[in-house]
Order: C-alpha cells, then sequence, then structure tokens
C-alpha cells in the first residue's frame, strides 16, 4: 500500500534487475504472461522450505499484491512479481527516517499477512502454531506437541507484551498488526528483511 | 660430613655468613657444584642415566632425587680440581653434553668435546680438589674464567698454590686447610635472549636459520673463553614445562659475574638470574620467606650434613613450576585488586592496567637483579598462551554474524593488512631516505619485514578492549573476525620478508615473489582446512564420550590444541586452524556433550583465556624494563605510530567505501572510525619482533623497541580512550536483550523466507547458501556428529524455550518461597525429622541460606531430600503424609537429587536427571503457559462474571508479576483437544453463579482443611497450600478440579492418605494454584489458620 507510495516496483529496481527478475520470471512461467502456483514448484531448491506453502501464498495474497483486503489471487503477472519481490529490497541509506520507517512497515506486513491466514487481521493462537509447525517441521526429531507448546509460549509472550498495556478487563484475542509491530520493536528487521537482487543472473535452477 | 654439603642449604647462607659479597648468589637451578669427586661419579657422568652416582654418598639432598625419589638428570656440575701433585697443568673449562660446565685438568692434548661429553678419557686425571670444594662464582670469575679464556692452546699453570686465587673470605671458610665446599652458582641459565630466536625455527621450521645465529654466538663466546669443544645444548630440565628455552651457555652470564666481582657488597649484585627470580619473586608474593627459610636451614644444613634429613629445602627442584604459579597468582591477584576499584576498571581498560603492573614488577625485578630476568619468549607466547584465547574466540564466536559478515572480514583481514604492512614499510624507508632517521643500517626489506610485522591487528588486544566497550555486534565482529583472520596474512608476509632479509635484496627474484603469494593461499587455506579436520574429528569424538562423561571436556581442549599444534608443524596458519576447529565444532560439541561438561568446557576455556590473556599484558609490560632491547630512534618510533594510525584508517575508509557499494548494512562513518582506531596491535607483533635474527636484520633492537612502544601506545592509549571515543560517537551499543519466543520464530521464519525469495528470484546469495548449508547440515553432518538425544533437542527455537522455561520455574519456586510456603524442603536429608519434630533444633546454616531459589540457582543439588531414607520409614500414617509431601515437591521443584556424598568416584559423577527433570519443567511451565493464554485468548467468548474475575487476575498478576502464571491443571493429553471443548471446559465452573465462593471451595476451603490439619498434628509441614490439595484432590476424584462438583467431600488428610496412589497419578495432575488463582483468598483462607498454626510451622524457617 504505501509502500508503492514510497516507490513503485519499478522504480525501486534498476533496469539490469528488472531485466534479470524477468528473465527468471520467464523461467518460472515458462514464458507466459503469469505464473500460477503450480509454477513454483518447478523451483527444486524451494522444496525443503518447511513454509514453502506459506512463501508461495503469500505471492498471490491479494494483500500484498495490494488488491485487496483479503482471498487470493490465481495467477499474477511481472509487475505482481516485482511487487512482491520489492518488500524485500534493502533499506537505502538515501532514505529519511520516515521512509525508512514506511519501509519497516511494509516489510512487517508483508510477514504479518503470512501469518495471518485469514485476512482478519489478527494473528490467532491457531495460526500461529501453523506456522510454527511449519516452521519446525524441518526438524523430525521434534514432536508436534513442543512445537504447539512453542507456539503457545510464544502467543504468552506477545500477550504479555502487549498486555501490559491493555485494561484489565481487556482480552486477549490474538496479535494485531499494532501488537505486532510492537513484539517487532527493537529488532532492526531493515537488517534482516532484504535480499541483494544481482544485476546477473546466477543461477537457472529450473526445470 | 663436609664432603657433601647440601648444595641447596648453602644458598643464602652466606649472607648470613657475613660473606655476602662474593656469596649473594642463591639458588641457581643448574648449578655448579664443586666439590664431590668426579672421580667417584666419572661413571656417572658417563652414564647419565644410569646409576645414581650419588647415592652412596652421604644421601642428603640428592639434588637429582625429586621428592618422590625420580632419579633425574644431574643438574649441576662438580667441579674438579687438583690434589696434590701439582705442576704445570692445563685447565680447562668445558661444556659436556647436558650443558654444563666442568672443569677439567689434563695434561696432554685438549680433549675433544666427544671426550668430553663422557668425560671419561679425562676421568683418570681429574681429582678432586680434596673434599667437596664448591667455587662462589666470584672465584670462578676472578680464577677459571680469566684462566681459560687465555684459550686451551695457551694453557696457564696452575699456581702451586691450589687455591691461590681464592677469595680470601673463602680461605676463611676453609676447615682443616681444605677450602670448604662452596657452590658456584654459575647457572647456565638460559640464554633468553639469544635462545628466544631459536624456538621457532629450530620447533616450528618456521623463519628459516635465523635464530641458530644466537646459539651459536654464544657458543662462539663459549669457545672464546678457551674451552676446547663447547656445544649449545639443550638440557631438559625437570620442570621445564613451559617457560624454558633450548639452554645454551649464555656469554652474558659470564660477563654478569665478572663485572660483580669487584663490586663486592650488595648481596644481590651477584647473584645469578635464576636466584633473582626467584628471590625476588618469592619476596614479592611470599614476604621474602625462602631467605629466611634458606637460612633457617643452614645450621642444620652445616651440622649435620651427614646422614638423613628430615626437611630438606628443595628449591631447585621446584624452581620453574614454582615461579610460573606465582607468577600467575601474582597477575590474578592484581586482576581483583584493579577490580576492587569499579572506577577505575570502568576507565582504564585492564590490558592497560595489567601492562603498567607489568611495568612496575618489571622494574622492580631489575632493580634487584640488574637483569631482565623475565620476558615473554615467543616460546610461550605462541604455544601456550595464544592458543587458549584464539580457542576461545572460536569456540564462543557468533557463527551465524561470523560468516554473515565473512566476506568483509575477509577483505580488512587481506588487503587491509597487506595494505598496512606495505605502506608502514614503504613510507618508514621513504623518510629513512631522507636521511630524517640518521644513519640506520636497514635495507627497504628490513622495513617491509617490520611493516608486516606491525600491520597486524592482533586478535587478544582488540578482545581485551572491545570486550569492554560494547560496541555492537557487526562492529565487533569485522574488528575481531579481522584480527583473527589477518594471522595468515602476517604469517606469510613475515616468512616471505625474512626470508628476503635472509637472502639478501639483490637475489630475491620474481619467482620467490610468485611463491609468496601461493604460499599465502597454502599457509590460510590449509590452516583453516586443518582446523575444520580436526573440528570434524572432535566432534565424531565427542559423539560417543556417553560413557566417560568426567573426561569429555578434555577432549575439546586437547583436539583443538592438537590441531594448533599440527598445522603449526605444517607451518601453516595456526591461529586460522584454531579458531577455526572451534567454530566448526562448537554446534556439534555443544550438542554432544552434557550439560556438565558444557558447562566445564565454557568455565575453563574461558578461565584459561582470560589467564592467559592477563598474563600476557603483563609480561608485556614486564619485557619491556630491559635497558638491553632499547634503541631510541625518535624519527623511526613516532613515525611509526603515525604511520599505523593513518594507513589504517585511510586503508579502513577506502575498503569500505568498496565495501559500501556490496554490503546490506552500510558501515557508517562512525563505525569506520571506530574500526580504524581499534586497530590495536599487541603481543603477536611483540613475539614476532623478538623472533627475528639479530644477525640478518640489523636494527633488531630498534624494531623491538619501536614495537613495543607501538604496542603499548595502541593498548593503553587507544584502549583508554576507545571508550569515551565511542560514547562521544554515539556508536550502537551492543544490547543484551532476554532471547524472546517471538523474536527467534520470526527470525527462523525469516530465514525461510528469504531463502525462499532468493529461490525464486533465482540469486546465489547469503540466504541461499546458508540455506543450502542447513540442509546439508541437517541430512548429513548432523547424523554423523550428532548424537541422536542431541539431533532432537538441538533447536535453537527449543533452546530458547527451554531457557524462558526454566526461569519460570525459578521464579514461581522462588515465588513460593517467598511466600513461605517451602521452607521445609531446605532441610536435607538428615534431618527429615525436621516435618516430623520442629523441636530439632535446625543446623543453623540452613536458616542463613533463605531461599530455596537461591539453593536452587548456586547448586541445585544442595537441595536434597533423601527418598529413600523416607521409604524406610513409612510405617507411620505420618511418615506417609511425608511422602506425599515429597511427591508433591517433586512435582513442582527441581526434582531433589539424592546426594552420593560417600561414593567417590573419579569417572562419575552424579547421576544427572536433567532430562527428565527438564521435561518436567518444561511440561509444566508449557501447561501454565497455556493455561494462562487461554484466559487472555478465550476470554474472548466469556461472560461478565468470567471478565471480572479475568480482572481479579490480572490485578493480581500485577501484584505478583513475578509469578509464572500458571493457574489450572491441564492433562497433557489435554493438548488434542480442540480449541472449542476446552472453552468450555474452562468456563464451565465460571459461568455459575456462587462462582466467587466456589472457586474457593474446590481448592482453597481445601486447603484450609489441610492447613487445619497439618496444624493439628504439625506434622507434614506443609505450610503453603499450594502443594498438596489439588493435586489430592485429583488424585481422588479422578476430574480436573474446576469440574468437580461444588459438594465433592473432600476427604480428610488421614483418609486421603490411606489411599494409595502412585506418584504416577500426581503426575498427570499438575495443580499450580499458587500464582493467579486470587492467591489473597487463600491468604485470607490461610490466615485463619494462620494464628493457631504460627508456632510449628514457622519453626522451619530457622
Amino acid at each position: 500500500m504505501a509502500f508503492a507510495d514510497v516507490d513503485g516496483p519499478l522504480v525501486i529496481f534498476s533496469s539490469d534487475q528488472i531485466e534479470q527478475l524477468h528473465r527468471r520470471f520467464k523461467q518460472l512461467s515458462g514464458d507466459q504472461p503469469t505464473i500460477r502456483k503450480e509454477n513454483f514448484n518447478n523451483v527444486p531448491d524451494l522444496e525443503l522450505n518447511p513454509i514453502r506453502s506459506k512463501i508461495i501464498r503469500a505471492f498471490f495474497d491479494n494483500r500484498n499484491l495490494r488488491k485487496g483486503p483479503s482471498g487470493l489471487a490465481d495467477e499474477i503477472n511481472f509487475e505482481d512479481f516485482l511487487t512482491i519481490m520489492s518488500y524485500f529490497r534493502p533499506i537505502d541509506i538515501s532514505m529519511d527516517e520516515e521512509q525508512v520507517q514506511l519501509c519497516r512497515k511494509e516489510k512487517l506486513r508483508f510477514l504479518f499477512h503470512m501469518y495471518d491466514s485469514d485476512s482478519d487481521g489478527r494473528i490467532t493462537l491457531e495460526e500461529y502454531r501453523n506456522v510454527v509447525e511449519e516452521l519446525l517441521s524441518g526438524n523430525p526429531h521434534i514432536e508436534k506437541e513442543s512445537a504447539r507448546s512453542i507456539a503457545d509460549g510464544a502467543m504468552m509472550e506477545a500477550a504479555s507484551v502487549c498486555v501490559g498495556q491493555m485494561e484489565p478487563d481487556q482480552v486477549y484475542e490474538g496479535i494485531t498488526f499494532e501488537d505486532f509491530l510492537k513484539i517487532w520493536q527493537g529488532i532492526d528487521i531493515e537488517t534482516k528483511m532484504h535480499v541483494r537482487f544481482l544485476n546477473m543472473e546466477t543461477i537457472a535452477l529450473c526445470h | 660430613m663436609g664432603r657433601k654439603p647440601c648444595v641447596r642449604q648453602r644458598r643464602g647462607a652466606r649472607a648470613v655468613d657475613g660473606y655476602p659479597g662474593a656469596l649473594g648468589e642463591e639458588g641457581p637451578s643448574p648449578c655448579w657444584k664443586a666439590g664431590e669427586g668426579l672421580e667417584g661419579d666419572r661413571q656417572a657422568w658417563a652414564e647419565p642415566e644410569g646409576q645414581e652416582p650419588f647415592s652412596g654418598r652421604g644421601g642428603q639432598a640428592d639434588p637429582r632425587r625429586s621428592a618422590h625419589g625420580r632419579v633425574e638428570k644431574p643438574r649441576g656440575h662438580w667441579i674438579a680440581l687438583p690434589r696434590g701433585d701439582p705442576g704445570p697443568r692445563l685447565l680447562r673449562l668445558v661444556v659436556t653434553m647436558l650443558g654444563n660446565l666442568t672443569l677439567t685438568l689434563a695434561r696432554g692434548p685438549p680433549c675433544t668435546p666427544t671426550q668430553i661429553q663422557g668425560l671419561r678419557p679425562m676421568a683418570s686425571r681429574l681429582w678432586l680438589f680434596e673434599s667437596a670444594c664448591p667455587v662462589s662464582v666470584s672465584w670462578l670469575a676472578q680464577t677459571l674464567l680469566p684462566c681459560k679464556s687465555a684459550s686451551c692452546t695457551d694453557p696457564r699453570p696452575l699456581p702451586e698454590n691450589k687455591t691461590p686465587v681464592l677469595p680470601s673470605h673463602l680461605r676463611a671458610h676453609t676447615a682443616g686447610g681444605r677450602p670448604r665446599v662452596e657452590e658456584l652458582a654459575l647457572r647456565l641459565d638460559e640464554p633468553r635472549r639469544a635462545g628466544r630466536s631459536a624456538w621457532r625455527d629450530e620447533e616450528l621450521g618456521r623463519p628459516g636459520a635465523a635464530c641458530e645465529a644466537r646459539g651459536a654466538a654464544s657458543g662462539a663466546a663459549l669457545e672464546r673463553r678457551g674451552s676446547a669443544g663447547c656445544a649449545r645444548v639443550k638440557r631438559p630440565r625437570c620442570g621445564d614445562w613451559g617457560l624454558d628455552v633450548p639452554r645454551a651457555w649464555d656469554p652474558r652470564r659470564g660477563r654478569a659475574g665478572v663485572a660483580v666481582r669487584g663490586a663486592g657488597a650488595g648481596s644481590r649484585r651477584g647473584t645469578t638470574r635464576a636466584c633473582g627470580e626467584g628471590v625476588l619473586l618469592l619476596a614479592l608474593a611470599l614476604g621474602g620467606l625462602p631467605r629466611a627459610g634458606a637460612v633457617e636451614e643452614e645450621p642444620g644444613a652445616q651440622g649435620s650434613t651427614e646422614g638423613f634429613q628430615v626437611v630438606t629445602f628443595e628449591w631447585y627442584h621446584v624452581q620453574d613450576p614454582y615461579i610460573i604459579a606465582l607468577w600467575i597468582l601474582v597477575a590474578s591477584l592484581a586482576k581483583i585488586v584493579f577490580h576492587l576499584s569499579h572506577k577505575v576498571t570502568s576507565v582504564v581498560p585492564e590490558s592497560a592496567l595489567l601492562i603498567v603492573l607489568g611495568l612496575a614488577l618489571g622494574g622492580i625485578v631489575w632493580a634487584a637483579d640488574h637483569i631482565a630476568s623475565f620476558t615473554l619468549t615467543p616460546t610461550v607466547f605462541f604455544f601456550y598462551l595464544l592458543p587458549p584465547i584464539v580457542l576461545d574466540a572460536g569456540y564462543f564466536m557468533p557463527n551465524r554474524l561470523f560468516f554473515g559478515n565473512l566476506g568483509t572480514i575477509l577483505l580488512y583481514a587481506v588487503i587491509g593488512t597487506v595494505w598496512n604492512a606495505a605502506t608502514t614499510g614503504l613510507s618508514l624507508y621513504g623518510v629513512f631516505l631522507s636521511g630524517l632517521m640518521g644513519d640506520l643500517k636497514i635495507g627497504l626489506l628490513d622495513f617491509l619485514l617490520f611493516g608486516s610485522l606491525i600491520a597486524a591487528v592482533d586478535p587478544v588486544a582488540v578482545l581485551a578492549v572491545f570486550e569492554e566497550v560494547h560496541v555492537n555486534e557487526v562492529l565487533f565482529i569485522i574488528v575481531f573476525g579481522e584480527s583473527l583472520l589477518n594471522d595468515a596474512v602476517t604469517v606469510v608476509l613475515y616468512n616471505v620478508f625474512e626470508s628476503f632479509v635472509n637472502l639478501g635484496g639483490d637475489k630475491v627474484t620474481g619467482v620467490d615473489c610468485v611463491k609468496g603469494i601461493v604460499s599465502f593461499f597454502v599457509v590460510s587455506l590449509g590452516g583453516t582446512l586443518v582446523g575444520v579436520i580436526f573440528a570434524f574429528l572432535l566432534s565424531l569424538v565427542t559423539r560417543f564420550t556417553k560413557h566417560v562423561r568426567i573426561i569429555e571436556p578434555g577432549f575439546v581442549f586437547v583436539i583443538s590444541y592438537l590441531s594448533y599444534l599440527t598445522s603449526e608443524m605444517l607451518s601453516l596458519s595456526a591461529i586460522l586452524a584454531i579458531t577455526f576447529c572451534g567454530i566448526c565444532c562448537q554446534k556439534y560439541v555443544k550438542a554432544n556433550i552434557s550439560e556438565q561438561s558444557a558447562t566445564t568446557v565454557r568455565y575453563t576455556m574461558k578461565m584459561l583465556a582470560s589467564g592467559a590473556e592477563t598474563i600476557i599484558f603483563m609480561f608485556l609490560g614486564i619485557s619491556a624494563v630491559d635497558p638491553l632491547i632499547w634503541t631510541w630512534n625518535t624519527a623511526f618510533v613516532l613515525l611509526t605510530l603515525v604511520f599505523i594510525s593513518v594507513y589504517r584508517a585511510i586503508g579502513v575508509a577506502l575498503q569500505t567505501w568498496v565495501l559500501n557499494r556490496y554490503r546490506m548494512v552500510q558501515l557508517e562513518i562512525i563505525d569506520q572510525v571506530v574500526m580504524s582506531y581499534g586497530g590495536l596491535r599487541g603481543a603477536v607483533a611483540y613475539a614476532l619482533v623478538v623472533l627475528l635474527d639479530e644477525k640478518k636484520v640489523k636494527e633488531k633492537n630498534l624494531f623491538v623497541s619501536t614495537t613495543i612502544i607501538v604496542v603499548f601506545f595502541t593498548v593503553i592509549f587507544q584502549g583508554l580512550t576507545i571508550k569515551p571515543l565511542v560514547q562521544w560517537l554515539k556508536v550502537k551499543r551492543s544490547e543484551h536483550r532476554e532471547p524472546k519466543l517471538n523474536e527467534k520464530l520470526h527470525g527462523r521464519a525469516f530465514d525461510h523466507i528469504l531463502s525462499a525469495i532468493e529461490d525464486i528470484s533465482g540469486q546465489i546469495g547469503h540466504n541461499y547458501l546458508r540455506d543450502k548449508w542447513s540442509n546439508f547440515d541437517r541430512k548429513f553432518l548432523s547424523k554423523v556428529l550428532m548424537r541422536r538425544s542431541a539431533q532432537k533437542s538441538r533447536d535453537r527455537i527449543l533452546n530458547v524455550f527451554h531457557e524462558l522455561n526454566l526461569k519460570d520455574a525459578i521464579s514461581y519456586v522462588a515465588e513460593g518461597e517467598r511466600r513461605g510456603s517451602l521452607a521445609f524442603i531446605r532441610s536435607p536429608s538428615t534431618d527429615n525429622m525436621v516435618n516430623v519434630d520442629f523441636n530439632t533444633p535446625r543446623p543453623s546454616t540452613t536458616s542463613m541460606e533463605a531461599s530455596v531459589s537461591y539453593l536452587l540457582r548456586e547448586n541445585a543439588s544442595a537441595v536434597c531430600l533423601d527418598m529413600q531414607s523416607l521409604e524406610q520409614r513409612r510405617r507411620s500414617i505420618r511418615d506417609t503424609e511425608d511422602m506425599v509431601t515429597h511427591h508433591t515437591l517433586q512435582q513442582y521443584l527441581y526434582k531433589p537429587r539424592q546426594e552420593y556424598k560417600h561414593l567417590y568416584s573419579r569417572h562419575e559423577l552424579t547421576p544427572s536427571e536433567d532430562e527428565k527433570q527438564d521435561k518436567e519443567i518444561f511440561h509444566r511451565t508449557m501447561r501454565k503457559r497455556l493455561e494462562s493464554f487461554k484466559s487472555a485468548k478465550l476470554g474472548i467468548n466469556q461472560n461478565k462474571k468470567a471478565a471480572k474475575l479475568y480482572k481479579r487476575e490480572r490485578a493480581q498478576k500485577r501484584r505478583n508479576s513475578s509469578i509464572p502464571n500458571g493457574k489450572l491443571p491441564v492433562e497433557s493429553s489435554l493438548h488434542n483437544f480442540p480449541i472449542k471443548e476446552r472453552e468450555l471446559e474452562f468456563s464451565d465452573p465460571e459461568e455459575t453463579p456462587g462462582y466467587e465462593a466456589e472457586e474457593m471451595s474446590g481448592g482453597i476451603e481445601f486447603l484450609a482443611n489441610v492447613t487445619k490439619d497439618t496444624a493439628a498434628d504439625s506434622s507434614t509441614g506443609i505450610d503453603n497450600p499450594v502443594f498438596a490439595p489439588d493435586e489430592d484432590l485429583g488424585a481422588l476424584a479422578g476430574v480436573p478440579p474446576w469440574l468437580s462438583p461444588e459438594e465433592t467431600v473432600v476427604p480428610s488428610q488421614r483418609a486421603r492418605v490411606q489411599i494409595p496412589c502412585s506418584p504416577d497419578n500426581f503426575r498427570r495432575l499438575a495443580p499450580i494454584r499458587l500464582s493467579t488463582k486470587s492467591s489473597d483468598s487463600f491468604l485470607l483462607a490461610d490466615g485463619a489458620e494462620e494464628a493457631s498454626r504460627a508456632g510449628p510451622p514457622e519453626a522451619t524457617h530457622m
């Protein structure tokens, strides 16, 4: 949303990068103008990613695509692809404080949307558990129960972070985006959530 | 006996005897012992390892016999002087194979070294100088040495009188006209300065033949003295473990002896270095005890030199380890003293303080001794002091951070160091050409050599200073990583230039330069490879140490040290090897070894590293106090300082400029300033410069002095100012935060997202590589290198979770304790009775530690309840109640452990129940967390009353914020319930109208019962109702308390106790009511009882 106001995706990337991403896009889509979910299955490296489904979903999430408050798109075109990618651009030193905050918020929103699968603006316990279970599914030794426990614990923690300001008769329903921001306070996401988009094509692992 | 005076007792005696001048020497370790006839001993000399030549001779204080009866190689030497028939003779001073000096008296051709070795050929000509006749230093200096130095080809006849040259005071000592035995303290000291350069050369195969020179020089010096054959010999000595370097006859020693001769008076003047060391140190640390001891010993020694001695003073025997231990002690004590004042340490870095202390100590030593007794020798530094520090750095390296910034670090380490070396060296050379430095015998290569050794940022210094500054982690890892990784560059540059210098500037060809570059890759990659291989080995070994837990930590140290030595052996970069060994093994080792071992490793490593660091800085200070090494050249020194600072800054700026084009997180100007300013030089540079060969590098002393100045300047001045600078520049500091579960989870999610994005967009970036690596690691490496059990539990998220849980559990216990309830568990097994009989006087110690949680934190095993003994007395009901108590406790606390005090075993520690405990705690706190969350999360559906309850809870929670908010018991199977169902369960009782009252009825009323009972027979000592009621209720009713109808008849305590219930039953139900469930109401209920039971339960507190 606001992100687009700051910079359009086309502005964010250099023409080289766009070209390179476009090539990649075509590779993924099989020279089609749009990408469907199935296309992502062709990325072999992705197979081992425990939260693959969530990530792929995020690509088609209308909220991320700034196309609507909820729902999933069936297919995305290159511009959408760039939009998603632009969430991961590094923070530019030339940005002023406000822009940095905005950028940070955008990045967090992307993450939030990934957790909040039912688009109700809240990460409920169930949703959180889901994510954690997936996250930990990479380790076959962790039982599901532990994963759940961890999610519960994390939810507790989140509640305690936000409850501090709550009225006594208020109840905690789930992590809202504001809470989410609160949780992230002090963690500089800017340095974490970014990918270096190279100018050259470095890899073509797609079939 | 007089024939066999004990060497040891002699020491120091002279001062008492009133011959301070000649006899100040005390306690040389490889001493000369004149007297004891060679005649008798020659066999022994021939076969030094064989029979004990001294055994039959009075037997006391055999210097070679240790306290343990071990026969050591002879340390000293006996000088035989001619007896009887004088006549022209040749007195010859020779060095034996063992490195001892011996005086031979020979007719005929000068003996060759081979002959001398065993002294066999000479034996018949060697006479005893009557009885034992030790010689003083001054005597030797006066007579023998001059005589010797006349050279063997020009034999000087011995005067008619055999002892004409003996100093008069010696003669006074003679008994029956015979000179008495006098210890000759002339010591074959290690030529510290001379031998210093030898070590690396010989033992590491490092820089060329450089060092041989000094040894050879000393040899030459000996030859000059007329010894027919002298050999520089390594003389292994017992007790040589660290500070020993190959010994050779130190020319300076002799000189010193001669010089001192005339001086006479001061008893200290003529002291040998060894005794200087010993005495000074002891004087420092023990208040001159040894001297006193020696004096004390003297009369006995003189009186009964023959026969068995009850007590002997075996200083030589322990000398070296003793001195080392004392130095370490001094350094450690100094640390304590420094930290007495927080003000000082917060301003002045410890390293600077230590250097100053070293300077002071060195000054004292020098003042006493006039010789720099202790210096930081490269052997000690590289072999014993550096490895622990680097290993510590590697083992605790934040891997992710390190590898995330690896590119930057490598650039700074490689290019930066080369840049520093080249620019510093060339600039100095330029200035030199301009003539500003005056006349120095240095060429371009020498300057480059100097530049290469002064260029490297020192890991020890950086670590010492930056640890106190707390800059942000990225900045820290860059500077620190650079200082670690530049070792390879330093080593290569140093070696290359040194060999160039040795070759001579004109003979250096292009091929050599290429070789140098190739060797850089070989050295660095080879070192890394060695490290990785050893890390693999280490991880593999620790996988199988399950049954030898006790030596587990040893593997970590030994194998990493081996990696260091191996790469040193292969002349690769040892620092890189041990660093990477630590970095690579940490994950697997930490997972494999047991909790205790991990703690041991952690502490031992920290202790070794910080001890080594302390010693390094102190000895740097001490080493500087040696007038012999100081050569001042203002221009050179100052310019070096300027150049290294300026070029460092320029280098950093240039490289950062390049880097910032590629880095995600930009390095800002402030960071660059700190990086430039943090380029501290340290002991590595010093050790390297000391290694230089004086023959090849003519201005070695200037280099040494300059290096010392540079090190001191950077460590003291920059170390002192960097803190204010960092504050002034407002550099982002590192922050210590509690680990947060959310943070970890999100972090993990990020990793996956980013790698996925890189996958999708077809990039190979950090995330891509990291992801692939972690997949590889999980699939293969971990399977090979980790125990199966460890594979399970090694998840960072799980770890954080455990940590938090543990914390909660502790605070939970602390809270319970604060409420005065758990006091009884403090009673150790021995007074189980406490629960029965409160009149039993309590051990006063227990009352001192008034907190269980304190005990838990400090020493978990101290909280001990002896279940076994309990079991035995389980006849009466009362005891059964105890059982209940204990089971309850077991559930609520870390499991009290049995203490096996009487079973001492070197191989076993008390069996650990950690795992079970952890699990238990884990589950329990989980439940609590879940509950309180549920109340938060699901409260949405609750009606007003519930909300009210919630409010109360909240208020309560705020009041006792330290309590983890456990609430209702939940069975573990509960996890499988669909949420809705639980909601129902939860809201059920709350929906009931009489909720407020009812809430109490299940738990609190019941508590009241319990306490009443307790009070009545003052038996169980449960003065915290928290611990019994719910459980029993649950066990009895078989339904969760919140489901139980309010009319539930609560059986009396007795009745309940009678019902057999296994601990397992208890386990299933975990009623944690303490915290949120309106504790005040239960306090109220309790309060009613308070008066009646005030007496007995209180007793538990006393």
